[in-house]
């Protein structure tokens, strides 16, 4: 692999210890399998070390990882045998293609304390909800099995779902847009 | 209810649920409406963060450290490159033969990949001649790469490096090295890269090669995205299936049930050797094994890298638990067994766990009690399992103490065995491994059944729910000649059962004599017996019971 004189091996580990979850997130919100989220992020890391001497250190190491992150769903489609990566690849065309790292929905995704405003969120959810994301993220349960088991229908417990994570959005846009003004 | 469209949409395509027309019905509502857009990229994003902060294996830690293995990997495929590039560079012939052609190419790629604006530095693939087809039967392409333009293969034409190849399902394709004679057959529904003369790249598929003697220090390599096979010279196989990099299925396994009956495909890659010695490494950890002829290995997540003979026959038949006693009496105690099955072309890898748990709480009598079953002492529990077809394993087999109270249980498992395959197992005593709950009052059915000298059917559902105090857990139910009799929750901190099932069921006949169950003092003599449907069909005692 090629070594960079301006960030260290060291130094980049720290760079993705700490945007590692951010970078995550993204190649999810743009329409990776949740089972390939983590290989696709790590494939982004692993480029960018190799592309390290082009990375610009006053600028935004997470902004760039997640440039070259997107590259390679955009990617997808044109390599082989990695297609099941993306769930649709006319899905990750337009999320890919339509957003802005500077529009103000974009920044709040990737703030810094985005886990903690997410905590803090969750604190202040129902018991009952708790439990459902520990059995839907935490255990990852697939729908039906889960709907089954809680003698409801998958399409109710999907809006279920649907409607944590939109309480939960209000919530953690509400915490960060406090922390930035 | 009925929910907006959009929100239904949103909703199934965070939870992967969306069918194909509904993909494309929301990629045309996401087209028109950028607020919508925002809305899916949140959910999404959202969905993901839950997942790192409630999944252990997504933890930041568990991330950072599979990176770190990927670098290593890298450093080390690149380490073996750099030294195929140093080898090749002390023959001055096979230098101009290949490098000529590649500074042409590599300059063309790079042109065109600044005019694409690429990133990606691994497409500067070099355009040296390698071999030439040979022949071709049914849809084989060739792919550029960077413009993805197919081409169908015909006999004589050119491969060259960097080329890929793509076999349709009625495809299969020859080449013919063009340096030494080697073969390469690549089966149907494969892709391959053909990296350089001396490397390989098979994403998906199989081929076998026929590989002529090389040269010390210039081996021929395949390579996948699991493992690297280097050849000095050698007749072998390899098979590829599913995608590199996924996260180990351990906490997504299914449990009991067929190894066909649509269980997750791990991804993998098999090489089998049928001349010569292959080095054969696994990309994830590096490690490395000789594989001989008539030998095989597999590379994949959590299967022991070892060559194996290709006539293994599998370990099939019957393995014998028995309870250790003379630490527990009849504690609470587990036996798991985890089957390993190496495919061959065409299989899927798959590992079934099967864990059974046989409880008796401190507070009750036990279910029956015995003098003597399978020629063994008084006071010894047996747990045979039963795969087909018929050749016995016997593991773990201690000294049963006398003075104990007996339980026989034999387990039949309905397996398909793909062949060859290997198994692992062991027994685990836990005190706290599960808690029952009888929800049948008349739970002495099954001493009754078991009193009248037959064979009862237990079967065991296994699912993932939450206890009553909402806690995450493993429930099995017992059904007893189609009767619920018990249910047990299992909870993962307890000896890792939560990473060794996700749901199943199986099927088990249990058999105690009638001699001392009349002692019992819990049995209902007025309870009908049951109707000879639900009895179960193994009226013949097994080899286990031998001396009944």
């Amino acid at each position: 692999m090629s070594s960079n004189v301006t960030i260290s091996r060291e130094e980049f580990a720290s760079l993705a210890r700490l945007h590692q979850g951010s970078v995550r997130a993204f190649v999810r919100s743009l329409g990776a399998h949740a089972d390939s989220v983590d290989d696709i992020a790590q494939e982004a890391f692993l480029a960018a070390w190799k592309l390290i001497e082009r990375f610009d250190p006053t600028k935004d190491f997470g902004a760039w990882v997640r440039g070259i992150a997107r590259n390679i769903l955009l990617n997808e489609k044109r390599r082989f045998g990695r297609r099941t990566r993306i769930l649709s690849e006319r899905l990750t065309e337009i999320l890919s293609t339509n957003y802005d790292e500077a529009d103000e929905d974009e920044i709040l995704l990737h703030h810094a304390n985005m886990v903690e405003a997410l905590r803090e969120c969750m604190t202040a959810l129902a018991e009952k909800h708790i439990r459902l994301l520990r059995s839907r993220y935490g255990i990852g349960r697939r729908i039906g099995p889960l709907a089954d088991a809680l003698g409801t229908n998958a399409n109710a417990l999907s809006q279920m779902l649907m409607w944590i994570r939109a309480k939960l959005r209000v919530c953690i846009e509400s915490k960060l847009s406090e922390n930035m003004s | 209810m009925k929910y907006p469209e959009t929100d239904t949409l949103v909703a199934r395509v965070t939870d992967e649920e969306t069918t194909a027309p509904e993909m494309v019905r929301l990629c045309e509502l996401l087209l028109n409406n950028p607020r919508e857009l925002k809305k899916v990229r949140w959910h999404l994003a959202l969905s993901d963060r839950l997942s790192q902060e409630m999944d252990a294996s997504r933890r930041a830690s568990a991330f950072l450290e599979s990176l770190e293995t990927r670098f290593h990997a890298e450093d080390t495929r690149e380490t073996f490159l750099n030294l195929l590039s140093q080898n090749i560079g002390k023959h001055p012939a096979r230098r101009w033969r290949i490098f000529a052609p590649l500074a042409t190419a590599a300059g063309l790629l790079l042109a065109l990949g600044l005019w694409l604006n690429r990133t990606n530095q691994e497409t500067q693939y070099l355009h040296g001649l390698i071999a030439r087809v040979e022949s071709v039967q049914g849809s084989v392409f060739s792919v550029q790469d960077i413009a993805s333009r197919r081409r169908a293969l015909k006999t004589g034409d050119e491969i060259r490096e960097g080329m890929r190849i793509e076999t349709g399902a009625d495809g299969a394709v020859t080449l013919a090295w063009v340096a030494k004679a080697t073969t390469v057959d690549v089966a149907s529904n494969s892709q391959l890269e053909t990296r350089n003369s001396k490397l390989t790249f098979l994403h998906q598929g199989s081929l076998s090669a026929a590989v002529a003697p090389q040269m010390s220090g210039q081996p021929f390599a395949v390579e996948t995205p699991h493992a690297l096979a280097t050849v000095l010279g050698t007749r072998f196989e390899m098979v590829v299936r599913g995608d590199a990099g996924r996260p180990p299925l351990d906490a997504r396994l299914p449990a009991v049930g067929s190894a066909k009956a649509g269980l997750p495909a791990i991804p993998f890659t098999r090489l089998d050797v049928d001349g010569g010695l292959v080095r054969f490494v696994r990309l994830t950890d590096q490690k490395s094994v000789d594989v001989a002829a008539g030998q095989f290995a597999v590379a994949s997540d959590n299967v022991e890298l070892k060559a194996y003979a290709q006539e293994t026959k599998w370990i099939a038949g019957r393995i014998l638990f028995e309870d250790d006693f003379e630490n527990d009496g009849l504690a609470r105690w587990m036996a798991d067994i985890l089957v390993t099955v190496h495919p061959k072309e065409g299989e899927s890898l798959h590992r079934v766990n099967y864990a059974l748990v046989e409880s008796i709480a401190a507070d009750r009598a036990p279910l029956v009690s015995i003098e003597k079953a399978a020629g063994r002492q008084p006071g010894s529990s047996a747990l045979a399992i039963r795969i087909p077809p018929a050749s016995d394993k016997h593991i773990n087999i201690r000294p049963p103490s006398p003075g104990m109270n007996f339980t026989a249980i034999r387990a039949e498992f309905d397996l398909e065995i793909i062949l060859p395959a290997s198994i692992e197992s062991h027994m685990l005593v836990s005190e706290r491994s599960s808690r029952s709950l009888p929800v049948d009052p008349d739970d002495k059915k099954l001493a009754l059944d078991m009193l009248r000298g037959r064979w009862a059917r237990v079967r065991c559902d296994y699912f993932w729910t939450e206890d009553d105090q909402g806690e995450a857990c493993l429930e099995d139910r017992r059904y007893v000649n189609d009767r619920l009799l018990y249910r047990y929750w299992h909870y993962p901190v307890d000896i890792s059962f939560g990473q060794m099932i996700k749901s199943g069921s199986m099927l088990m006949d249990n058999y105690v004599q009638r001699e001392l169950l009349s002692a019992q003092s819990f049995l209902n003599q007025d309870t009908p017996e049951p109707e000879a449907a639900t009895v179960g069909k193994h009226v013949e005692s097994p080899a286990l019971f031998d001396n009944r």
